[in-house]
């Protein structure tokens, strides 16, 4: 071949051409398996916070009231309509609750002012031979009678009759909505409701977190559940794992539950309940229960409630 | 027809072959060019670019991961509760608080981008001096790069702290994991798998290809081109939101046409025309529970997807400064129909929502440089028949596809 100096440089140009086009290729396929890193800022909620900062109080509970309830297996929308009516329910009725507690109260101390002043027996007009220990009203006050007295008299006479409207039917209005959220033919067809003898059971909360727990009456009338060795009426009914968690004022503890036949059928009531801010002087407990099988699967769940005087 | 526009090859053999299903810059250059009888060619192709933003269906772009931020409703949050008690629970709770379900819980962020690249091997033969059969092997690699997060307002933050005051706080604690990024949550209570960044290298739909010489005399050129794709590429997972698969598991059969014009010596032009008909295929697919979301519990394990069939045009000019250098520039306009999907499981409109932004345009451009050592070979002055082409792609404009730049690469070998 003969070789002319342009061909020579094309020859060279060529050559580098084709290297420098490969080298190119090859830098562009390597730097096609690069890619930024971008990522966005992930700030999720403070979960943390909120824990109730009161102290953690230890001793003997003696129940007033111990409430069991199993949500109704409903479809999701209605469950969540259940839980609605039971959540307004319940604030409701607390709330009623403070309201009858404060009109109570005020109904003593209006009486105690009114014993003190001896309203009834300096200022009432008495008929011939009345008792003024049997005077509920005073129909008729003397003149010049003071009107601390007068206007003590017109207060509890208000706050009588409504403390009897709440206490009698609104707030069992709201107890009856909330039983039938539950158990919708409640009285008559109840399920979802755990009764326990309240009075007689009891809670002990010991400073080292253990917990010494007794449920009469529950499952059954008769029946004795206890955290103690040898206190159940129940073989194998022993509430297990019992503890007070104080760095979470947390209280959990299982209950065998008992079959048709009173034994323990192997399903386990495990109870997961939070102290809450007191409630009328009264250590609250409030939170929710899983009933487990023996593998552990939550075949129902419910919430639960224990309030009473700690001492 | 110039022996040089003869040797730039198969380049609409190439379009859509490396983005399943949908619409993707050209990044060859057309020519109606077929090989000599004999003659074999292998050819490596290959493009990179990273997606970050795509055309939206108004003109404008939006960044990939777009649907990822927007306002969280209480609704969502319970929706993404994989158990009908805990959705029951939330509801119930919002509703005894008389809070709106549709009320915003927090503001969800997301980022994706991907680095696509392709590397596409080819074997050309010319069967006679008018017909090239071609086979087409995508290569596709994905780096994905996802990012999720999120921000919850102060209201439900008060709604939070409220619970501890009612002593619920332990309760509150058992949903912390769920709350940590509110986007994971709900995309595994849909039966997602975790979003995560992932790297690939997987092969595409092959295509089969041919190309035939209708006409050619000294300044024209014709060609036809009959191709057929098949499903050989990974078809994306019901089990991913985000699933860059280089394949559609469906057949595809197209047909193009390009006829190339020697202006003079040094220029000449080409137009070019192709359709694509996707076949419909059955396969497992997600199917939206509200309209235009990008998640959903749903799947169909045998839905009927048509995908739009795809049409196109490309205009180019090629320019030899010298001998051995070609500088070419293309404009392209492809439009794919929108998609089509029928199934029983789910209501009709449900069916109906999937075909939401899929109907496709794009418009883009190509410049590039190629050199040749074939003048040089063909008068014995160099070993081999070589060809380079590096160039660069843009879109120009489009709706619902990927606004994307890419770099591409051609090394052509002819014996």
């Amino acid at each position: 071949m003969k070789i002319t100096k342009s061909k020579t440089l094309n020859q060279i140009y060529a050559e580098l051409a084709t290297v420098i086009g490969v080298v190119v290729i090859i830098l562009m396929a390597a730097l096609g398996c690069s890619v930024q890193n971008k990522t966005v800022v992930n700030e999720p909620p403070v979960i943390q916070r909120g824990l109730m900062t009161f102290a953690n109080e230890y001793g003997t509970i003696r129940p007033e009231t111990v409430s069991m309830y199993l949500w109704p297996v409903q479809d999701e929308n209605t469950s969540a309509k259940t839980i609605a009516t039971v959540g307004r329910a319940s604030a409701e009725i607390d709330r009623l609750a403070i309201l009858l507690n404060d009109l109570a109260v005020e109904n003593a101390k209006l009486d105690a002012e009114f014993q003190a002043e001896k309203c009834v027996a300096n200022w009432a007009e008495l008929a011939p031979g009345e008792d003024p220990d049997f005077v509920t009203w005073v129909t008729t006050w003397k003149p010049g009678a003071p009107e601390s007295c007068v206007k003590n008299q017109t207060r509890r006479q208000e706050l009588m009759p409504e403390i009897d409207r709440i206490g009698t039917k609104v707030l069992r209005g709201e107890i009856l909505k909330l039983y039938q959220a539950f158990d919708p033919n409640y009285p008559n067809d109840v399920v979802n409701q755990k009764s326990v003898n309240a009075p007689d059971s009891r809670l002990i909360l010991h400073e080292d977190g253990k917990v010494s727990l007794t449920l009469r009456d529950y499952h059954r009338k008769g029946n004795t559940q206890s955290t103690t060795d040898g206190n159940s009426t129940i073989p194998y009914g022993k509430i297990l794992g019992a503890q007070y968690i104080a760095s979470r004022k947390l209280l959990v503890f299982g209950v065998p539950e008992l079959g048709e036949d009173g034994v323990p059928n192997g399903r386990i009531w495990k109870f997961y309940l939070e102290r809450a801010p007191d409630f009328l002087g009264k250590a609250r407990f409030v939170g929710d229960i899983q009933v487990v099988d023996m593998s552990g699967k939550v075949l129902r769940s419910g919430i639960a409630r224990i309030e009473g005087k700690l001492n | 027809m110039k022996k040089q526009s003869s040797l730039l090859l198969l380049s609409l053999l190439m379009a859509s072959t490396a983005q399943a299903g949908g619409l993707l810059s050209p990044f060859t250059f057309d020519s109606a060019g077929v090989l000599p009888k004999g003659i074999r060619n292998v050819r490596v192709i290959g493009f990179t670019t990273e997606i970050e933003q795509r055309w939206d269906g108004s003109g404008g772009f939006e960044p990939l991961a777009a649907k990822f931020n927007k306002e969280i409703s209480y609704q969502e949050l319970a929706d993404g509760q994989p158990a009908a008690s805990d959705r029951a629970q939330l509801k119930g709770l919002l509703m005894s608080k008389d809070i709106p379900l549709d009320a915003s819980v927090g503001v969800a962020r997301g980022v994706a981008n991907v680095r696509l690249t392709s590397t596409i091997p080819t074997l050309a033969y010319g069967v006679t001096e008018k017909l090239t059969v071609a086979a087409i092997v995508p290569v596709l690699y994905t780096n994905l790069n996802v990012s999720t997060g999120w921000a919850p307002n102060a209201g439900f933050q008060a709604v939070l702290d409220g619970l501890s005051a009612e002593g619920r706080h332990n309760k509150k604690l058992t949903f912390e994991q769920k709350l940590h990024n509110v986007v994971a949550t709900k995309l595994a209570g849909y039966g997602y798998s975790p979003l995560e960044n992932v790297e690939k290298q997987e092969l595409g739909d092959v295509t089969l290809g041919a190309k035939y010489l209708v006409h050619k005399d000294e300044d024209l050129a014709v060609v036809i081109s009959p191709r057929l794709v098949l499903p050989t590429g990974r078809q994306s997972s019901v089990e991913k939101l985000i699933d860059i698969a280089p394949g559609d598991g469906q057949w595809d059969v197209g047909v193009g046409a390009t006829a190339e014009y020697r202006v003079s010596g040094q220029i000449s032009t080409y137009a070019s025309a192709s359709a694509l008909h996707q076949i419909s295929s059955n396969r497992p697919k997600r199917v939206p529970n509200v309209e235009n979301e990008a998640s959903t519990p749903d799947v169909d394990y045998n839905i009927e997807e048509k995908l739009g069939d795809i049409v196109g045009t490309n205009l180019g000019v090629k320019y030899r400064p010298f001998e051995l250098w070609t500088i070419g520039a293309q404009y392209a306009l492809q439009y794919k129909g929108p998609d089509s999907y029928k199934g029983s499981a789910f209501s009709q409109e449900r069916y109906g929502w999937m075909s939401n932004e899929t109907e496709q345009d794009l418009q883009s451009a190509q410049v590039g440089l190629t050199f040749s050592t074939i003048p040089l070979f063909q008068k014995g002055a160099f070993a081999a028949p070589l060809e380079t082409t590096l160039s660069m792609a843009t879109t120009l404009g489009g709706r619902n596809t990927n606004r994307v730049a890419m770099a591409a690469w051609e090394l052509a070998l002819f014996f």
